[in-house]
């Protein structure tokens, strides 16, 4: 893993250490007549490994979304590194989006007409990343490319790569800013196993060696193992939080 | 959003989505190529009318009639003048560029000469106008500006036209009297005058056709102060004039000479009052889109404007232009619907990205922009397509119009008027239409969180 990525990630997390905490928090999406989330109580540390896990339906995703925010319609308070994201206006959020958090979608959401690299710099055509960018967009993507093991992808569009590649192309997307927290939905549901125990790696590696706080919504019980924290949810309520977890 | 990243972006959709956006931005060049053809052809043929058929840049203004009909005659009731003060009071209305005073000659006149011309002396009563010499100082120069002749300076006593210097003549107050050597008087006359004798007068009393910048430097023995209708006045003076040049400033029917001149004539041989006032004035309009103003302004005056017809002709093209652009407008909104038509396509395939795109970073804000941008680019690329379309077409009609009609007067050498102004209004309007078409596809495409977009698609 590159030097200079490594000592960016700890540099920007002994500036700020991360913690999210998260108050009473309550979604109920447009037209249903239910809570997703029904009060979701939550503190997490920077640097943890957070395995969020929970039958389909039971509002995992929904909790990434509004965390990563990339949903803004909720009650209750949720805080990260700081930023109170329910009062943040739409240019702030997208700043947040930017800056703080990488998202790591099930389906990838890669961007088919562009290459690989400019699928990982995509985010800088909005603006500044959080972390000090020494380097040119291209050189940081490819960089990012190198750290998730796929060095010589740069140029190559995603249509032309398996599932595992492609899953690697939007973690090194998501990691493009340096973010402090990386959020990832069911990273290995479309995945086979040997190739979901390579993203594990991936992330196990990205965990230990750079510090970053983690949170994977799962139904991959490798995965679930892997978190050094598992939060089990139930129709829209925290219903387990073991620490040290295995 | 970076300029970079927005350059980036811009250049990848429309790459990417060529085939649809081509087929709106075709909708939008087509439309502007009417909407400006149309134009620059409505244009084209009201400079035409209005500045050479019926001017509108300059117009005559007199004192409105409070003549009273009595059966076979008009009895005057007041005065048919306007002072210098008057004048003043049209030079301060906005608009109004200049002003130039006309006065007719009060005296009767009587010409005679032509032998050199024609072959035989004509003798014939004349009518004259005086006019400000700086109304036709662009057409004609100093040659119909002596200021030496409208005060009446005079060299020394002769008998005959020898005994003075060149460029002088032997006149006189009355033909029983020695003369004084006077400088010959410049006039002026209509080209209308010429046409006139070439077409029927000279064919009924069987003269030559007469070639009009032969007529340069023709002149004629005037007597002032008399006619073949009444007997002489008292004094009678004697002059010669020399025709230095046509205008259209001239009266239709007769000769016209310098005012001042006029002035005095009329001062000096005319009845009680004759050089008191001036009968109109040419008021100088600084731009035709200021005309109405300027003659609503000198009606509230109590003057009428003597327009020939402008005014029909202003009000026709003005109504002709105005359906011209209300049909080029009612195209552009059909094309902008089609354009919007195609953004919202163009969003709804682009749904997944356009999350994406929120999702690492983008805001609203950068989303709509690049939509609008993108707009933007299309209805500018279509404007100048559409501005190429209409100068190939017009081209094309000007070269067949030009060729395939007959000449008449006033034949333009284009009947196109491509005014900067309307190149930058069919850009505009382009850029317009696409940026209308594609603001509700964006700000529908923007409305949903990410997280909503991408767990639909």
């Amino acid at each position: 893993m590159s030097v200079l990525f490594q000592l960016q990630f700890r540099k920007l997390d002994g500036y700020t250490p991360l913690v999210i905490s998260i108050s009473g928090l309550r979604k109920r999406y447009p037209g249903s007549e239910m809570d997703v989330l029904k009060g979701v109580d939550l503190e997490i540390a920077a640097g943890e490994f957070v395995s969020l896990v929970g039958r389909s339906g039971c509002g995992k995703s929904t909790l990434l979304n509004i965390v990563g925010g990339l949903d803004s319609g909720f009650d209750g308070a949720v805080t990260v590194a700081g930023l109170d994201l329910g009062s943040l206006g739409d240019r702030d959020l997208a700043r947040y989006r930017r800056r703080t958090v990488g998202f790591v979608f099930q389906a990838y959401h890669l961007l088919d007409h562009l290459s690989c690299t400019e699928n990982v710099a995509l985010a800088s055509r909005f603006g500044r990343g959080g972390a000090a960018q020494s380097m040119d967009d291209r050189a940081r993507a490819e960089e990012a490319l190198e750290v998730v093991g796929l060095p010589g992808s740069a140029d190559r569009s995603p249509t032309r790569l398996s599932g595992g590649e492609r899953q690697r192309v939007a973690i090194a997307r998501a990691l493009f800013n340096r973010p402090k927290l990386l959020l990832l939905d069911e990273p290995t549901g479309n995945l086979d196993t040997a190739t979901g125990t390579e993203i594990l790696d991936l992330l196990s590696t990205l965990h230990l060696d750079l510090g970053m706080t983690i949170i994977a919504a799962t139904h991959d019980r490798a995965i679930e193992a892997a978190g050094r924290r598992l939060l089990r949810m139930c129709d829209g309520v925290l219903v387990e939080s073991t620490e040290d977890h295995p | 959003m970076t300029g970079r990243g927005l350059g980036q972006s811009v250049r990848d959709d429309l790459t990417r989505h060529w085939r649809h956006i081509g087929a709106g931005a075709l909708g939008i060049a087509m439309s502007v190529a009417a909407l400006v053809f149309f134009l620059s052809l409505g244009l084209g043929v009201r400079e035409v009318l209005l500045g050479e058929v019926f001017p509108m840049d300059r117009i005559e203004v007199h004192r409105k009639s409070t003549d009273l009909n009595l059966l076979a005659l008009k009895i005057e009731l007041g005065k048919d003048t306007i002072d210098d003060s008057m004048v003043e009071k049209i030079q301060a209305v906005h608009g109004v560029a200049a002003v130039y005073p006309k006065m007719r000659l009060l005296v009767p006149a009587m010409a005679s000469g032509g032998e050199s011309l024609i072959g035989q002396g004509m003798q014939t009563e004349l009518v004259a106008d005086g006019i400000d010499p700086s109304l036709v100082a662009d057409e004609i120069g100093k040659a119909f500006h002596n200021p030496r002749i409208d005060q009446g300076a005079s060299g020394p006593p002769c008998t005959q036209n020898s005994d003075c210097p060149d460029g002088s003549v032997c006149a006189g107050i009355t033909a029983f009297e020695p003369g004084e050597c006077r400088e010959e008087i410049p006039v002026i006359v209509s080209e209308h005058m010429v046409e006139l004798y070439n077409g029927a007068f000279r064919r009924a009393y069987r003269l030559p056709k007469v070639n009009p910048q032969a007529l340069l430097g023709l002149g004629l023995d005037v007597s002032f102060g008399t006619s073949s209708l009444r007997p002489s006045g008292r004094r009678v003076s004697r002059d010669r004039v020399t025709l230095v040049g046509f205008s259209d400033a001239a009266i239709p029917l007769g000769i016209t000479m310098p005012l001042g001149f006029v002035q005095r004539l009329n001062r000096e041989l005319g009845p009680d009052g004759a050089a008191e006032g001036y009968h109109s004035a040419v008021v100088e309009i600084a731009s035709r889109e200021a005309a109405t103003e300027v003659i609503e302004a000198v009606e509230r005056f109590g003057l009428d404007v003597r327009d020939g017809g402008a005014r029909r002709a202003a009000f026709f093209m003005t109504v002709l232009l105005a359906t011209v652009s209300l049909v080029g407008i009612v195209i552009l909104a059909i094309s902008a619907l089609h354009v919007m038509h195609v953004f919202a396509l163009l969003v709804m395939i682009r749904r997944r990205e356009i999350g994406v795109m929120r999702a690492v970073g983008a805001s609203r804000g950068d989303v709509r922009l690049l939509l609008i941008i993108e707009a933007s680019v299309v209805g500018f690329a279509a404007g100048a397509c559409g501005l190429a379309v209409a100068a190939v077409l017009s081209w094309v009609a000007d070269r067949a119009l030009i060729s395939g009609l007959p000449d008449f007067p006033f034949k333009p050498e284009s009947f196109f008027a491509f005014d900067p102004w309307l190149l930058a209004a069919g850009l505009g309007v382009a850029v317009v239409s696409c940026v209308l078409g594609s603001l509700a596809p964006s700000l529908r495409a923007t409305g949903p969180d990410p997280a909503e977009v991408l767990s639909s698609t």
